[in-house]
């Protein structure tokens, strides 16, 4: 009854609303505008009525914005528009007007051939330019979803051709869009090409452009473009406009791909060279361009260009010096000389890069020809966006190219000293990417090393990484090398993980180098005994990593264990499993056992499996509740199995939860509800909710059959949750219920669900209404058919996601102070495994208060490591997608009166996509479950000071 | 009239006292005013009276400054207010801002330490000043109705620029120094393709290919580096503007990328007012610095501070700037008389010493030093020479050449002898003559006369609407266009036939040829002409044949006509033309003859 009141009061006022509004003046067409239907009589009137040329470009702008609609006299609409179109003299409403008719190909079974014909039509009388040129485009749009023989399509085609001839550019180069775009390129015989080619001729370089960028497009679409404009398309890149010769040098490059060995003649001699090698040397040039935007394609065309002539692909990186008319050395030769000759640079000479023999003026060239220093210039450019195009040709091109990539390994060391940092990095991904092409020498090891003193994490780590992928040329390298990385870790005690992998993966790839280095590392004596090394020494540790990690491929090491370092090897293998790998040392019986528990434990996994599957009997939730305890604690010991047990204990939590709520008589009748009873099924309720959740997000790698599994498992937990609200408390479950369906439709397409989900899916579609009363009518007995049917296997291939916060460590004793309603950056570094959904990370920040919150990280700060060494080294493993956050996160709060913690938490927020935003409102769910915590909370001292008053 | 002359009075295969005088479309322009630091009498300045005696200011139109070096700048206070001119000064605004400050620390030493009479005085700097007009980059300056004036990039130093001068249809870009790489705290040099008559280019690298700067950067912060990691003292003499501000760039952003401690000191009095400017013009500088200057402005040096004295004799390591560059005299003296007996320490000598100065023979290895007062310094300190130089090399040249591709070069600004080679290769790989005038001496450079037409707007889009109409652009296809050519006021103006005759009020007469063919065809007089538009549109391509109504046939102005006469295959076939399509004409004519008659 009050609700009834309510609305028709709530309807009364409306119309007062309008009545009172609705005669002053045009000013209330807007509202008039934005309600939702958009009827044809509406249309009509509107269009008609609007007088002022502002309202009707405001209207045309509605019923764009409002497309594409599902009204039913579409037909009509158009042809108002386009009486409208008829009347207006405006152009710019032209202009729209046809922009709207374009647009209606967005309404779905619209039919196309109706507006273009309409198009043509009005195409035919149209005089000014620009609505022209927008019609040619609105004309080629709708082209693209032509059949391809369409006769439609040959007049668009056709009519494409004519306007060439129109006088105004911007008509020129739609049409040349068009025919790029549409002309047919299966049976054409280079007729349009031809012509096409022939307005690359054009005196306005705007039409010049659009006919190179026809070219491409109808070389895109499958066409082959004809050798003959090779010449032709050379002489553009000499134009004056930077677009065509942007244009022409991708024309260029693509042919360079099509015909790269056909020859080309040079101008002033007899020799011939390969199109792809002069079309390099081309694109070379341009990189001395005088344009930005040139010069970057052409360093980022040339990284593709692999099957280059190695002599051409030399020469990118030779520069002639001179002084003085004297031939000069280039620092990297005259480095090259001191080392070869095993004479160190003094480094207190003047003019030790003196000029040596004479040369001869004739023979110097200045301009470059050919490739000639391309890449020296292009890393040397004043834009980094040259210089980090030229570093990713660069790098591309050592790939496939060994001997070029020692060569640019000066070149890319050189970068590192770049002064912009993404340059730095840049340069030193790439030297990683083709580390396993080069070998480093002792001088250059220690220029690369140099820059481990940086200050940037990011640059140190990315080092660490590329140090740890290289190949090292002599013992002495080993050693400068592990020395500097020593000194890093005293320096910058945070990276003590990047560089334990770094260590770990250098020992593993030069085992026998390390042999060499093991009594000085270890400071083994052969007399003496030395003293024990604390093992809790990061330095030492390192040391350990490395030597433990090189003993696996050389057992010669092993034999040079003395036994504190047997133990330490234990306690290691013990604390930091993944870095230090299995050894055979003999006398150690650990490697027996091993292999005796892992056999213990996949029978211990098949027998749980087994009770798991057994027919169901009268106390099966015991029989889980068992298993699941097994399966908790599996996981913990057997680090191999962990994630797809975990799963399966995730699963299994859910269903005995299932069982548990389904067997207590509170979830569906409200009227014998004690209030105890009322919640401990509320309680199970929820608890079934998070389980459900953390099954869905916290676990990716998976097959089709187990996420359907999953996904079933979760619609089972929906389908409780909403009969429970339906049946046994009074709130609407219409929002919810809609959800649900919408669940459920998604599942639709896949062939043999798990048996419950098979079940819903069918009973849905069967149901035209679906009423929250009707549905858990539905759902009831499916449910109660399905309480203990769970088919389990065991994923084994499934990761859990795993987030560990390396900083801050929650170990500080020192509060951090900031004024109170200011913010703190509290900086935090976390590592964080198998994240599936990095859409839905978040940090949590929790304050004393007990107010809670989610901060979304920025996206740059989540970066995805790339591990190179690791699958490099061995195949077998599946690399496990790992993410790095390192953000700083901003912490605000009221004056304290002393200092407190607050926790920082890794969290997945998972609201959005299973609350729709109809449910927002409800009460029934907290915000809280739909929170998945990844990690322990790490807590952090702070103290907000008031703000001192006077200065 | 057409030809160009330019007189170096500085520079002309020399470095120094760059002053080049320009005559051009009867225009008189002087392109910097700079003065020798090698002479101290009136060679110093140049020769002001080779323009006029006494007052400038009636023979020449404007001075171009390029930057505030003062070989470049020296003499305009000497000019403009001892000599007496009172035009116009153009320079960029850093230039404007700086030079004054390196003028009155010129004057300073001039007057008051070697005591010199007969020099501008300060306040000749500053009414000197008012008289310059700031100018941005690319900015386009009208000088006077005929002198147009634009300023580029040059890198060289902070508000170095390149000016296109323009009188007429004649142009000519002077480049003052410039610098072809970007360096730590400048872009690199940037000119459009202007296409000038005479590109005047530096060339004090003319003979030089220079290695690429990241090796030389890299070397020489490793040495800082390693020198402060054992405790030692580094000296770096520099001059005072220019090339310190890039060091400390350098020095500053690897301290701070190296997280490094120890104290690096400045000890240059007046550059503490130019980094002022520094910091004030930005967007002169390069793309990393005009970037990041929001969150912090490079020039705001965090870890280099103001040098005092006292500092001298503090233990542990440290890196100090002074002045002057070529240890000759002043702090950079006093300290390396002071660190040179420790072999921690380190000297490096950043830029060209001139032989005789301390600098020069500390870099040629003399490990005894004797100083002016017979006092002899051990050297024990290791010693480097790191070239940080901002000039174009011989690449470079050459790639600005390339960019605004000139018709004539010529060069000043070097050594004749290295000009020579230079001068060599730009005739041999570019085909374009190339000049190198001595001082004193006049190139005169001919440029063709272009006479410039206006063409009026609507002829020109009426013929270009006819050319679009034909087809596809072919540049082999010529372009006629028709047009009455009007010769009025000195001014000539190509104008539609009507609006001529209108404005001269003169009636327009046609005049038309018409003549007859006798031709022998069968059939009737229209099959006939079916005939004839077939042969015409085998043989022509170019103009498409139109018939018209009433049988005529339309090619232009040609019209063709068929008559039956009385006998049966014989017609009369008239063709009328108008005066301008003669050519067309004659050509139907013959063709028509071959094949029918």
């Amino acid at each position: 009854m009050a609700v009834l009141k309510k609305r028709a009061l709530a309807e009364y006022s409306q119309v007062v609303q309008e009545e009172a509004c609705s005669k002053p003046l045009q000013l209330m067409k807007k509202p008039r505008l934005s309600s939702l239907q958009l009827e044809d009589e509406l249309v009509a009137d509107t269009l008609e009525r609007l007088e002022t040329n502002d309202d009707l470009v405001a209207y045309l702008n509605y019923i764009q914005r409002k497309l594409p609609f599902h009204a039913d006299d579409k037909v009509v609409l158009m042809r108002k528009l386009i009486e409208t179109y008829h009347r207006s003299e405006q152009s710019h409403i032209r202009l729209k007007i046809i922009g709207i008719v374009g647009d209606f190909r967005k309404i779905p079974k619209f039919e196309i051939q109706l507006i273009i014909n309409e198009v043509i039509k009005l195409l035919s009388m149209e005089t000014s330019h620009k609505v022209c040129a927008s019609m040619i485009s609105v004309l080629s749009k709708l082209g693209n979803l032509l059949v391809c023989d369409s006769p439609l399509l040959n007049k668009i085609i056709n009519i494409g051709m004519q306007l060439l001839n129109n006088s105004s550019h911007l008509v020129k180069c739609h049409c040349l869009s068009l025919l790029g775009g549409l002309s047919n390129t299966t049976n054409l015989q280079g007729e349009n090409v031809k012509h096409i080619c022939k307005f690359t001729k054009s005196q306005d370089p705007r039409v010049r452009t659009a006919a190179y960028d026809a070219l491409l497009r109808l070389h895109d679409r499958g066409q082959k473009l004809e050798l003959c404009v090779y010449t032709d398309v050379c002489s553009a890149l000499q134009d004056d406009n930077e677009n065509v010769r942007q244009s022409a040098m991708r024309i260029v490059w693509v042919l360079s791909h099509t015909y790269p060995e056909s020859c080309v003649m040079i101008p002033g001699c007899q020799d011939e060279v390969h199109l792809v090698d002069d079309a390099f040397a081309k694109l070379c040039q341009a990189i001395g361009d005088l344009s930005v935007n040139v010069r970057t394609l052409a360093a980022e065309l040339l990284g593709s260009m692999v099957n280059v002539n190695p002599h051409f692909l030399e020469q990118t990186l030779d520069k002639k010096l001179m002084s003085d008319m004297r031939r000069k050395r280039s620092a990297h030769e005259r480095h090259w000389e001191t080392v070869t000759s095993g004479e160190w640079a003094s480094g207190a000479r003047w003019a030790d890069d003196k000029p040596r023999e004479n040369l001869d003026a004739e023979s110097v060239s200045l301009i470059h020809s050919g490739a000639c220093g391309a890449f020296v210039h292009g890393l040397e450019d004043e834009f980094m966006e040259v210089r980090s195009a030229s570093l990713d040709s660069l790098c591309q091109l050592a790939l496939s190219n060994p001997r070029f990539a020692t060569l640019s390994l000066d070149f890319l060391v050189d970068m590192f000293n770049d002064e912009i940092e993404e340059v730095r990095l840049k340069a030193i991904d790439c030297m990683t990417k083709i580390s396993h092409l080069i070998v480093l020498r002792e001088d250059q090891l220690e220029i690369i090393l140099g820059v481990l003193e940086d200050s940037n994490v990011e640059i140190r780590e990315g080092l660490h990484r590329m140090l740890g992928a290289c190949r090292l040329s002599t013992k002495a390298c080993l050693k400068i090398c592990v020395q500097t990385l020593l000194d890093n870790l005293k320096r910058y005690s945070q990276d003590k993980r990047s560089i334990w992998r770094c260590l770990q993966s250098l020992g593993s790839s030069h085992p026998n180098l390390t042999l060499l280095l093991v009594p000085e590392l270890l400071t083994v004596h052969p007399f003496f005994d030395m003293p024990e090394a604390d093992v809790e020494d990061p330095s030492y540790v390192c040391v350990l990593l490395l030597v433990f990690n090189a003993a696996q491929f050389c057992p010669q090491i092993l034999s040079l264990f003395e036994e504190h370092i047997r133990r330490h090897y234990r306690y290691l293998r013990d604390t930091i499993s993944n870095f230090v790998p299995r050894l055979q040392l003999a006398g150690v019986e650990d490697m027996e056992t091993q292999v005796d528990f892992d056999t213990n434990t996949n029978y211990f996994l098949q027998n749980v499996m087994s009770r798991l599957n057994q027919p169901t009997s009268t106390n099966q939730i015991k029989v889980w509740d068992a298993a699941c305890n097994d399966l908790i604690r599996l996981a913990q010991i057997d680090s191999n199995l962990a994630h797809g047990v975990e799963l399966l204990a995730t699963q299994l939590e859910c269903h005995i939860l299932i069982a548990k709520v389904m067997n207590s008589p509170a979830w569906i009748d409200s009227s014998s509800l004690n209030a105890q009873d009322g919640d401990v099924v509320k309680n199970l309720i929820d608890q079934l909710q998070r389980c459900s959740l953390r099954l869905q997000y916290m676990f990716s790698n998976l097959s089709t059959e187990e996420k359907l599994l999953i996904q079933s498992t979760r619609l089972q937990a929906m389908a409780i949750q909403l009969v429970y609200i339906v049946r046994a408390s009074n709130t609407s479950a219409l929002a919810l219920s809609d959800h649900f369906v919408s669940r459920v439709e998604a599942l639709k397409g896949y062939g043999n669900l798990p048996s419950f989900a098979g079940c819903i899916v069918k009973e849905i579609s069967r149901l035209e209404d679906t009423k929250p009363g009707v549905l858990s009518r539905i759902l009831l007995p499916i449910l109660q058919a399905h309480i203990y049917v769970a088919p389990f296997c065991l994923p084994a291939k499934a990761f859990k996601v795993n987030a560990e916060i390396l900083e801050p460590t929650g170990e500080s004793d020192n509060p951090q102070k900031f004024l109170a309603g200011f913010v703190l950056g509290v900086v935090l570094d976390a590592e964080i495994q198998c994240l599936a959904h990095p859409e839905y990370l978040r940090v949590r920040v929790k304050y004393p208060d007990l107010n809670a919150q989610l901060i979304i990280p920025q996206e740059s700060h989540l970066k995805t490591i790339k591990q190179y060494a690791q699958s490099e080294l061995n195949e077998n493993i599946t690399v496990v997608p790992e993410h790095r956050l390192r953000t700083s996160v901003l912490v605000s709060h009221q004056v304290w009166t002393e200092s407190s913690h607050i926790e920082l938490s890794l969290v997945l927020d998972v609201t959005e996509p299973e609350v729709p935003s109809a449910l927002k409102r409800w009460r029934g769910f907290s915000e809280d479950s739909f929170i998945i915590e990844l990690c322990k909370p790490v807590r952090v001292l702070v103290s907000p000071k008031p703000i001192k008053r006077g200065i | 009239m057409t030809d160009i002359k330019v007189t170096p009075l500085g520079a002309g295969q020399d470095v120094g006292r760059s002053c080049i005088l320009l005559q051009m479309g009867g225009k008189n322009i002087m392109l910097d005013c700079g003065m020798h630091m090698g002479y101290n009498d009136e060679r110093r300045f140049p020769d002001f009276s080779y323009i006029a005696d006494g007052n400038l200011t009636e023979s020449l139109d404007c001075v171009i400054i390029s930057h505030f070096h003062l070989d470049h700048c020296g003499a305009l206070p000497f000019m403009t207010e001892m000599v007496g001119y009172s035009g116009p000064i153009y320079m960029t605004h850093p230039t404007k801002a700086i030079a004054p400050i390196l003028l009155e620390d010129m004057r300073k030493v001039a007057v008051e330490r070697k005591g010199e009479t007969n020099f501008f005085t300060s306040a000749h700097i500053k009414d000197c000043m008012k008289k310059v007009i700031a100018v941005t980059l690319h900015q386009t300056v009208q000088v006077d109705s005929e002198i147009e004036i634009k300023a580029y990039y040059a890198g060289h130093v902070l508000g170095a620029a390149m000016f296109h001068v323009k009188v007429g249809n004649q142009s000519v870009v002077y480049t003052g120094d410039y610098n072809m790489t970007p360096d730590r705290h400048l872009g690199a040099a940037w000119i459009d393709k202007c296409r000038p008559n005479i590109l005047i280019s530096e060339s004090t690298y003319a003979t030089t290919i220079r290695d690429s700067k990241r090796c030389r950067e890299r070397d020489f912060l490793k040495k800082v580096h390693d020198c402060v990691d054992r405790g030692g003292k580094v000296l770096i003499p520099v001059f005072a503007l220019g090339r310190a501000q890039e060091l400390c760039i350098l020095l500053e952003t690897y301290w701070e990328r190296m997280n490094l401690k120890a104290p690096i000191y400045f000890a240059v009095g007046l550059t503490e007012k130019a980094n002022n400017y520094y910091k004030m013009f930005i967007t002169w500088t390069n793309q990393k610095i005009r970037k990041t200057f929001v969150q912090r402005n490079m020039f705001d040096f965090k870890h280099i501070r103001p040098f005092d004295k006292s500092y001298a004799d503090t233990p542990g390591p440290m890196v100090v700037f002074a002045t002057p560059g070529m240890l000759h005299a002043g702090l950079s003296l006093q300290l390396f008389k002071k660190w040179a007996p420790n072999e921690n320490n380190m000297l490096i000598m950043p830029g060209y010493c001139v032989s005789g100065t301390v600098g020069a023979k500390v870099l040629s290895g003399a490990k005894k030093v004797e100083t002016e007062n017979r006092q002899v310094i051990e050297v024990k300190m290791s010693v480097q020479y790191m070239s940080f130089s901002a000039h174009a090399d011989a690449k470079g040249i050459m790639q600005l050449i390339q960019y605004c591709e000139p018709q004539n070069v010529l060069l000043v600004h070097g050594e004749g002898v290295k000009m020579e080679f230079l001068k060599q290769k730009i005739q041999q790989e570019y085909g374009i003559d190339c000049y190198m005038p001595a001082n004193g001496e006049s190139a005169y450079i001919p440029c063709k006369p272009v006479v410039p037409v206006d063409v009026s707007l609507s002829l020109l889009k009426k013929e270009m609407a006819l050319y679009d109409t034909v087809g596809a652009p072919d540049p082999k296809r010529p372009c006629r266009m028709h047009g009455v050519l009007v010769m009025k006021d000195n001014v000539l103006r190509l104008m539609e036939p009507e609006k001529a005759f209108g404005e001269l009020g003169l009636n327009r007469h046609a005049i038309r040829f018409t003549s007859c063919l006798q031709l022998r065809l069968p059939g009737s007089a229209s099959r006939a002409m079916d005939q004839i538009q077939l042969i015409l549109n085998s043989q022509n391509t170019n103009y498409p044949v139109k018939p018209s109504e009433e049988g005529v046939l339309n090619l232009e102005s040609v019209s063709i006509k068929m008559e039956s006469t009385d006998k049966e295959d014989r017609k009369s076939m008239m063709i009328s033309w108008a005066l301008q399509d003669e050519d067309l004409a004659t050509w139907i004519m013959s063709s028509l003859r071959q094949v029918i008659v």
